[in-house]
């Protein structure tokens, strides 16, 4: 850049007084909208704190805002918030560059060109929210309530809920929440009855087997994660606690592992069942609690006079390691020495996440590696599995479709019914801050049913890859400007609730999704939609805490140990005349908690009929039992923990090699590639700033003859993408890692690396609906052009 | 007088980035942008050096934040000619934004490579001008920067410690990287005070610092990884 002497001495002159006040500073090199320039250039500068929690990904950190003036300036953690404990993470650290990203939607946009061409005209919230009122009243007219669809994204705050209601109140059964977490859940219903994400306590534990959960970057709650993490790695607590890491890639959570074991893609259920023989095999499984609190151990007959096999004979007769090993690529010896140390170990646990469970036989697998704590017989036991009282959640929950894991997310349903032209299934979707576009595989199809819906709403603070699609857009606020409850972690042990309190008037003109719903009840005459204000709705669920008298707002004096002191003598650490006195307070530290874990009969956490653990689950027995047609052996086996060989492990001649995709701490699934400074630090292992890039064992590299930086071709059946190669040791031999979360798609707007999902095939688990994320395979071709 | 230091325990680091992003954020380091990042020329006060050891499928993978060492003995100030980086009396290498002229003198001569240039005058959107840190100046293009340990912070303490005639108590200064380690893998404090946390760490048979033969005495210590 050029810069003239006198120039520069300006600046010189500029930046010598700013070393206190950058605002002086920061108004010439930059210029600044008027208002702000005034406010911040004149203002006292008083400093100010406010306590609300961060948006960005479901993890549910609480965090404090600085403000001069009333401006943000900086997100940090709430040292009092029992999730993060003061830290947040780098995506949260982006927040504030979004609130004031000069992308941000300002108004309500109607389309004016043809659909996905990015183009709109500003109109006023009364002309929006009538296009939708009529539309939502003519469906409702002809009786066409089930053709409302709304699709959110599963963030854990109550905002969910209201929908819930407002679509119970109109009738529609159509409210469809993403489910990142379910296969977490689903083996826990099934052997269980119990319909929660449990929570591991790897804090106590001794013995710890990941099978692929790449918590420290992504679901359930990273930064908690991370801190678990480091401090199990701290030998200044006496023990050593042995991390065990299956997975193909060597990820940031293996990397924290004390050992990773490289483990074939696909086939982690055969590991964890050949974990269970060596356990059977030498006896060494908790032989009380399997003989007295499980069901379907040993062969048993049935009602009918029917034989069934039982877990024991299934795992002795299937998963002998000298086999397995061949299937997963785990030697022998290794998995005969990690079994008797699972079984040695005093406190042990297992669990395991995305790149293990989302995968064509994800249930199976999850279910798998499940019954293997239940061989430990820790449920329900310091440094085992544990099962948190359930949360306080408004009563629609219970009876909501949307909270059933069971209850597939019919979008592949949608999708064919849609392609299938008929126009009686949807007329009007609404995605609420859910980019299914970007986000799922199969984008074509996904293009081609939204060009077939008569009329898209997105609900969103910026355009993105599916709301470019719509006829009309509606402007979110930014959670820091939007006032909402987060309710607790799954995953987390104990209960805890999280105020998002507004910590700035909106900047724009948006509007908060539950003042909208409000309106639009009013317009389509929903007379049992009874709320005035989300703020009303929001105060009336921090009142039923407030009455329950249990837990405690956070603070500096309420830690577990002197709750559960206070509690054993029938006190609470403090007390409010009124309710208005717990919210102002409540705002004040953040958030409210309960950490006090529910006492003695470990009958509580089966819910099921047989009130056992369930190697064969009569729960899904009975939930699919209209599918008995099906033939015996196959059907039988449906209702058992099993290794199901996916069919993109067969040798495959023209696409050799298998893709997995992983995320990233600080990208989340694609909400912070707006911000400068995900774009600069995201990338901070590979170097491939504001790029995205595919990392590569040396063996197949050196087949190719590539270097670091390099550009290839990546093909699967599904398509064709460009991209720059990173050389890494810590990959499988044929084995590809590309990241999640770059390579938006906006008509006038540069695209920023690309976006793995282009070429993931699409293989959906049978059980939980969830779309495979390691099951692509892919040829390699080395190009030299076409990389931005 | 106090001697500042920091003891990064890389047990407890797992490499998750948040150092780098309270770093920029907080001393409104410029981002700037793909093609200038292209060229190598991201800005990070903060960095995370990921090294890979030994050979599949017996590999480890270790991750090593660096942020300036403050050297007792920094090669940078010995370079300078207008004195614009100088070692101030608590031993924290300062940098006189104003006074730099940009020779880059002081990047060939840091051994780590901590100083990062400004080639452009820093960017940002009109509308984010408002949610830069107050407390610290941008800086021109031309000059050279790095990490301060959040010296602006350290001012800040001094002046609250001064209005209630007291001293600076252990934990009142802490740099925002420090401040925000999710697994509180960063110590910092008094290197001079025996009873301070981050003494009583590097005592450590665990504590290293990087290139420490070359006699640049870094106040910057590692805790190795105890495998």
């Amino acid at each position: 850049m050029e810069i003239s002497r006198r120039d520069f001495l300006r600046l010189l002159g500029v930046t010598a007084t700013g070393a206190t006040v950058g605002a002086l500073g920061a108004g010439t090199v930059f210029s600044i909208p008027e208002h702000l320039f005034q406010r911040i250039s004149d203002g006292p500068k008083i400093e100010s704190w406010k306590t609300s929690v961060c948006s960005l990904c479901p993890g549910g950190c609480g965090i404090r805002v600085r403000l001069i003036d009333g401006i943000p300036v900086r997100i940090t953690g709430n040292p009092l918030h029992p999730i993060n404990r003061g830290a947040i993470c780098p995506l949260a650290e982006a927040g504030i560059e979004m609130l004031y990203h000069p992308k941000r939607l300002k108004n309500p946009l109607k389309r004016s060109g043809a659909r996905g061409e990015n183009k709109w005209q500003e109109i006023s919230w009364e002309e929006a929210l009538q296009t939708v009122s009529e539309r939502l009243n003519n469906l409702f007219r002809n009786n066409r309530n089930n053709a409302f669809h709304v699709f959110s994204q599963n963030y854990n705050n109550y905002q969910n809920y209201f929908l819930e209601e407002f679509m119970f109140s109109f009738g529609s059964e159509n409210h469809h929440v993403e489910n990142r977490i379910a296969q977490w859940a689903l083996p826990v219903l099934a052997s269980q009855g119990w319909n929660r994400v449990p929570a591991y306590d790897l804090l106590n534990s001794d013995c710890i087997l990941n099978f692929g959960a790449d918590v420290l970057d992504t679901e359930p709650s990273p930064v908690r994660y991370n801190q678990i993490y480091g401090a199990l790695r701290n030998p200044g607590n006496n023990r050593r606690t042995d991390i065990i890491h299956f997975g193909a890639q060597l990820s940031r959570t293996a990397a924290m592992s004390s050992q990773w074991i490289p483990t074939r893609p696909g086939t982690m259920a055969c590991l964890a069942l050949s974990i269970a023989y060596i356990m059977i095999r030498d006896r060494s499984y908790d032989k009380g609690f399997v003989r007295n609190s499980t069901f379907g151990f040993k062969d048993w007959t049935d009602s009918e006079g029917i034989t069934h096999k039982g877990f024991e004979s299934l795992v002795t007769g299937n998963y002998y390691p000298e086999r397995v090993s061949k299937i997963c690529g785990v030697p022998a010896e290794k998995i005969v020495k990690t079994a008797r140390r699972f079984a040695a170990a005093e406190k042990a646990l297992a669990f395991g996440g995305e790149q293990a469970v989302n995968s064509p036989n994800g249930f199976y697998t999850s279910w798998a590696i499940y019954c293997l704590n239940a061989l430990k017989g820790n449920l329900d036991k310091p440094g085992g599995v544990l099962f948190p009282s359930p949360v306080f959640e408004p009563p629609v929950s219970e009876k909501s479709p949307a909270y059933d894991f069971l209850k597939r997310n019919n979008f592949e349903e949608i999708i064919g019914n849609v392609l299938a032209k008929k126009p009686e299934v949807a007329d009007t979707i609404l995605f609420n801050r859910f980019n299914p576009v970007f986000n799922m595989p199969a984008r074509k199809n996904w293009h081609q049913v939204l060009q077939n819906i008569p009329f898209i709403i997105s609900y969103t603070s910026f355009i993105d890859d599916t709301s470019r699609f719509a006829d009309l857009v509606l402007p979110a606020p930014f959670f820091l400007e939007d006032l909402d409850l987060y309710k607790t972690v799954p995953s987390i042990e104990f209960n805890h609730l999280t105020v998002q309190q507004p910590v700035v008037d909106p900047l724009y003109n948006t509007r908060g999704l539950g003042d909208i719903l409000i309106l639009l009840a009013k317009q389509t005459d929903l007379n049992d939609f009874k709320w005035k204000s989300y703020e009303q709705f929001v105060k009336s669920n921090a009142e039923s805490i407030y009455l329950s008298g249990e837990g405690s707002i956070i603070s500096e004096s309420t830690d577990r140990s002197w709750i559960e002191f206070l509690k054993r003598r029938g006190w609470q650490p403090f007390a409010y005349s009124t309710f208005d006195e717990f919210w102002d307070v409540l705002l004040e530290k953040g958030g409210w908690w309960n950490p006090i874990y529910p006492d003695g009969n470990t009958k509580r956490i089966f819910r099921n009929k047989s009130g056992k653990f369930e190697f064969f689950s009569q729960t899904l027995y009975d939930y699919f039992s209209n599918d008995k047609g099906r033939a015996e052996e196959e059907f039988n086996l449906a209702f058992v923990p099993h290794y199901d060989p996916p069919a993109f492990l067969q040798e495959n001649k023209v696409f050799p090699y298998s893709l997995i995709v992983f995320p990233q701490l600080s990208n989340y699934n694609g909400t912070g590639s707006r911000s400068g400074l995900v774009q600069e630090l995201s990338a901070i292992y590979s170097r491939e700033f504001w790029n995205s890039w595919v990392e590569i064992d040396p063996y197949t590299a050196g087949e190719f003859g590539l270097n670091d930086g390099d550009g290839i071709a990546l093909i699967s059946a599904t398509g064709r993408i460009p991209v720059r190669v990173k050389i890494v040791p810590t990959l499988m031999p044929g084995v590809l890692a590309m990241p999640l979360g770059q390579g938006h798609e906006i008509p006038g707007e540069e695209k920023i690396g690309q976006n793995p999902m282009e070429i993931v095939d699409k293989e959906i688990d049978s059980v939980s609906g969830a779309y495979s994320l390691i099951s692509t395979r892919v040829r390699i071709e080395k190009i030299s052009s076409e990389l931005s | 007088m106090a001697k500042w230091g920091m003891v990064i325990d890389l047990n407890k680091c797992t490499g998750c980035a948040e150092c780098v992003a309270a770093c920029k954020t907080e001393n409104n380091i410029a981002i700037v942008g793909k093609e200038q990042s292209e060229m190598g020329r991201t800005m990070l006060w903060m960095d995370i050096l990921t090294l890979y050891e030994g050979k599949y499928p017996d590999v480890k993978v270790r991750y090593l934040p660096r942020p300036c060492l403050h050297c007792d003995n920094p090669p940078c100030i010995k370079v300078c000619p207008v004195r614009a980086t100088y070692k101030n009396e608590e031993g924290i290498i300062a940098q006189v934004f104003p006074q730099c002229i940009g020779c880059r003198y002081c990047m060939a001569a840091c051994p780590y490579t901590v100083k990062c240039f400004n080639w452009t005058a820093p960017d940002w959107p009109d509308e984010m001008a408002a949610a830069l840190n107050p407390d610290v100046s941008a800086r021109p293009a031309g000059i050279v920067e790095k990490c301060t340990f959040c010296i602006h912070r350290l001012q800040k303490a001094k002046e609250q410690a001064a209005v209630e005639k007291r001293d600076i108590r252990p934990g009142e200064y802490l740099p925002a990287c420090a401040e925000s380690c999710p697994t509180r893998a960063i110590s910092f404090g008094d290197l001079d005070d025996p009873k301070s946390e981050v003494s009583g760490l590097i005592r450590s048979p665990r504590m290293f610092r990087l290139l420490e033969e070359i006699g640049t005495e870094p106040k910057v210590y590692y805790l190795s990884e105890s495998e």
